[in-house]
């Protein structure tokens, strides 16, 4: 499988008030095409910044990051992201929220619908094509949120804790029908959090970072056979994968309430 | 949650309760209170209006202190503004237009008195138009006044004369006297209805004609006052209190009026401290106007008396023309009985 | 937060392509009505028994009515007025006075409040001026805007748009530059362009807060009545005042009052419904 992002040497500093402070530290990592790679890390760990850089909105201090072989200079509308926040528009209906990205590409009205009926359907929310945001719960304003990354039809989702404010049952309901459409979309899918379980449940591969400045402590590939369902997270393997990323991670938590 | 709430209402309304009868309490003392007067102070409300002349001199050349009471001359730009300080017991007796007085009577506050007349003003205000030779040429044409002024009863009067029928053949405007000058030199209003010295910018505007004068009013046909004559006044409770004070007060005051009539070059240096006027000019005004003195009052406010009379028809004008809501017996707040 | 809440004995779930729909038909929705209305009930009672007080207190006689006439009594001069058809002379002469003036500062304000919302430059060019502008009172305008439009209605509109332009451009400025920034984010990130932002972002995001800062500037425009019909007004609620105050016609005076109280509550109501029209999606805070 090829490379679809490449993340080359890449160093991320901000200027504050009290100085430079390192978000990011020579990070190299690549993610294949269709992959869904999970990181995991503290809070301060740099993971959003990473996902501001792969979108465009920041540049690297040093170091460089590619997307299909071509270096990433600016805002661009190839990896979509799907915020923990969902950003839904609140004066657009679903269905409207849906066909944004789809409007930004131009894409005919009549197009749009149909495509966007095709997503809602997806995401199980037919009858709520005409609902404002505010009608909707936690649950079905993320899924909307990811139709709409979906359907503007990038090939990489950027997922920043997508699930951080659901509720444990919408959560795990969610994280299964991630799983689901991971597996139709064959989307490359990057998603950032700071759950062992959610991880080891979405992942094919699994990074750890540290905690500030953000670097890659280690690399994990998930061979937790799928679909991952309540048996397999009881297995053995399972739960050894759990120990071993709790380890890694527990370190990275204790020195930062340490420091 | 729930305790905290009510709570909250308690307190609030425990705050509404004290400030409701602190505010009802304070205002009664100053009412209807029956101390003495605390300090031997007596406050007159005035202005540089030239009908304060006589209470400015007595306080400045000590006339009031001639017969032992301490004056202090209180300003206040207008004459309702004076009033309400008299009806709230701030001041204790003032000179002050009779239309203000009226209306306060009509409100219904009968704690003052009118005693007298410091001068018969007239000649004074009129009524200037640009293109015009008569009042009847008003028809259809803008004419502004400040309301509530002698001016306004002024033109009430002229108009009822000439058979003009208001907001319906003339249209009239409320405006104060500054700014009826520079509307009438823009041409905005056709004209003008003001006393002096507005009174004298108006006539100096470019085709300016004099339509008509306080002289020419029903009033002083009658009466040989002006629409709007000065009145003086004072608080009953002051009288009630300080029987002896208030027969000192009135002689201090005539007596600096005859003194103006005697000396009006001393006294137009005095005022015009207050009026900053040319004191030549200042000289001139004071001549012109027809100072009275405490003989004249007692006729002018008696049964039938001038002033009397002009008060009595002011009173059923301001009601016939709905300026004011309830009709008022003069006679009720004259009291001749305070004049020595 | 935990990282274990995806506890095993949790999923117990079948996979299934299908969200549960069960909870769907009813989204989140406040169990407040119960307690707004008798919340309602507070005001309301609270209200009468002011108006209760103040009845009794000036019937007792400790206040005379040329210092606080009885509620009883502002309302029959209140219903004198209504019958000689003078009392709605009043109020709709002062009512097109400050929704006129209001209009031309919200036309006016908006766009541009918009405009200086978006452009850290354009804000400092214009800053001092507004600056200079805000804190004058609208009475401060009087003699200029005789001067400029005359004794006209003109003149009346002009000192109420001066004392609600300063603070519908702010109200206008804050709204825009709270849109939620990760909106932005999100819509650049599916490639719209600085104009598109503006139009699709911007524009919708932040009229919820400038419908609220136009409600409140609404009732700041009623406040400068008095000032424009200072001048040259034979009519309005704000020379109702006036000339009360001229004639010490105390009730008159609060007639004028809270006609001008009553009017505002009748406009803030139909703005509240105008504003549910419009912006349907308005989340509430």
């Amino acid at each position: 499988m090829a490379a679809i992002i490449e993340v080359r040497n890449v160093s991320k500093s901000f200027e504050t008030k009290k100085g430079e402070v390192k978000a990011l530290e020579n990070i190299n990592l690549t993610v294949e095409k269709g992959e869904l790679l999970c990181i995991v890390g503290a809070s301060g760990s740099g993971k959003t910044t990473l996902f501001n850089l792969i979108a465009g909105f920041e540049q690297p201090t040093s170091g460089e990051i590619l997307l299909n072989n071509e270096v990433v200079t600016g805002i661009h509308s190839n990896a979509t992201m799907v915020f923990q926040q969902y950003a839904l528009f609140p004066w657009k209906t679903v269905l409207e929220n849906i066909e944004f990205g789809l409007k930004m590409k131009k894409i005919s009205k009549k197009k749009r619908r149909e495509i966007a009926d095709e997503y809602i359907k997806l995401v199980s929310l037919e009858g709520f094509e005409n609902s404002y945001p505010k009608e909707l719960s936690g649950g079905m304003k993320q899924r909307v949120s990811i139709a709409r990354a979906l359907a503007s039809d990038s090939d990489i989702l950027l997922m920043d804790e997508p699930f951080g404010a659901l509720d444990a049952m919408t959560r795990q309901i969610m994280q299964e029908q991630l799983v689901k459409i991971h597996e139709q979309s064959k989307k490359t899918i990057v998603f950032i959090t700071h759950s062992i379980d959610e991880a080891l449940l979405l992942s094919s591969r699994l990074i750890i970072f540290t905690s500030r400045p953000g670097r890659v402590k280690s690399e994990l590939i998930n061979h937790l056979p799928k679909p991952r369902t309540a048996d397999v997270q009881i297995s053995k393997e399972y739960l050894e994968l759990k120990s071993m990323t709790w380890e890694t991670v527990q370190q990275e938590v204790l020195n930062q309430i340490e420091s | 949650m729930k305790r905290p709430k009510y709570m909250f209402w308690l307190i609030l309304f425990s705050i509404f309760f004290i400030l409701i009868f602190s505010a009802c309490d304070s205002n009664t003392s100053n009412i209807n209170g029956d101390e003495p007067i605390a300090s031997q102070t007596i406050t007159y409300g005035g202005s540089s209006w030239i009908g304060h002349l006589p209470a400015y001199i007595a306080v400045e050349k000590g006339f009031f202190e001639e017969q032992g009471v301490d004056v202090e001359f209180m300003n206040f730009s207008t004459s309702s503004e004076r009033m309400t300080a008299l009806a709230s017991g701030e001041i204790d007796f003032a000179s002050t237009g009779a239309i203000s007085a009226i209306s306060l009577m009509a409100a219904g506050d009968d704690n003052f008195s009118i005693f007298g007349a410091p001068d018969t003003y007239i000649g004074q205000e009129g009524i200037v138009a640009k293109g015009m030779t008569s009042i009847e040429d008003l028809r259809g044409k803008k004419v502004a006044v400040t309301f509530a002024s002698s001016s306004h009863i002024m033109l009430l009067d002229i108009f009822n004369q000439h058979g003009l029928v208001l907001n319906k053949d003339v249209e009239i405007i409320n405006m104060a006297g500054g700014d009826i000058v520079s509307s009438f030199t823009t041409g905005e209003i056709d004209a003008g209805a003001i006393w002096s010295p507005h009174f004298e910018n108006l006539t100096h505007v470019d085709g300016a004609v004099v339509l008509a004068m306080d002289t020419d009013t029903s009033i002083y046909k009658n009466y040989g006052f002006g629409s709007g004559p000065d009145v003086l006044v004072i608080r009953n409770e002051f009288i009630k209190d300080n029987p002896n004070t208030t027969e000192k007060l009135v002689k201090g005051y005539f007596h600096s009026a005859h003194w103006i009539e005697e000396n009006p070059k001393e006294a137009a240096e005095l005022f015009v401290t207050l009026t900053n006027l040319d004191i030549d000019e200042q000289e001139q005004i004071i001549n012109h106007v027809n100072w009275l003195d405490l003989e004249q009052q007692k006729d002018m406010l008696s049964e039938n008396g001038e002033l009397t009379g002009t008060l009595e028809f002011l009173a059923s004008f301001m009601t016939e023309n709905h300026l004011i809501n309830n009709s008022v017996d003069v006679k009720e707040w004259i009291n001749i009985d305070i004049l020595p | 937060m935990t990282s274990f809440h995806n506890s095993p004995t949790l999923a117990n779930q079948k996979n299934t392509n299908n969200f549960p729909k069960r909870n769907q038909k009813s989204p989140p929705k406040r169990k407040k009505k119960k307690f707004t209305l008798s919340l309602k009930i507070v005001s309301i009672l609270s209200f009468l028994s002011f108006l209760a007080i103040w009845e009794i207190i000036t019937q007792m006689g400790f206040i005379p009515p040329l210092f606080l006439p009885a509620p009883s009594q502002v309302v029959v001069r209140g219903y004198q007025m209504l019958i000689d058809g003078e009392l709605i002379g009043h109020i709709f002469s002062s009512s097109r006075r400050v929704i006129v003036g209001f209009l031309i500062s919200a036309l006016a304000a908006v766009p541009f409040g918009i405009l200086l919302g978006s452009s850290k430059t354009l804000k400092a060019i214009f800053d001092p001026i507004i600056s200079i502008i805000r804190p004058l009172p609208s009475m401060a305008w009087i003699p200029l805007s005789l001067l400029w439009l005359g004794i006209g209605e003109e003149q009346k509109y002009a000192i109420v748009f001066m004392g609600s332009f300063a603070p519908a451009l702010l109200y206008t400025i804050d709204a825009t530059r709270s849109v939620n920034p990760i909106l932005i984010k999100a819509a650049r990130n599916f490639g719209a362009s600085n104009l598109t932002v503006m139009r699709e972002v911007i524009l919708p995001g932040s009229m919820p807060s400038i419908f609220a800062g136009l409600k409140v500037v609404l009732g700041l425009a009623w406040t400068t009545v008095i000032s424009a019909e200072l001048v040259a007004a034979n009519e309005g609620l704000g020379f109702l005042i006036m000339n009360g105050k001229e004639y010490f016609m105390t009730d008159v005076i609060i007639l004028g009052m809270a006609m001008i109280s009553l009017t505002v509550i009748i406009i803030d109501i139909v703005l509240n419904w105008v504003e549910k029209k419009i912006i349907p999606w308005r989340e509430e805070t």
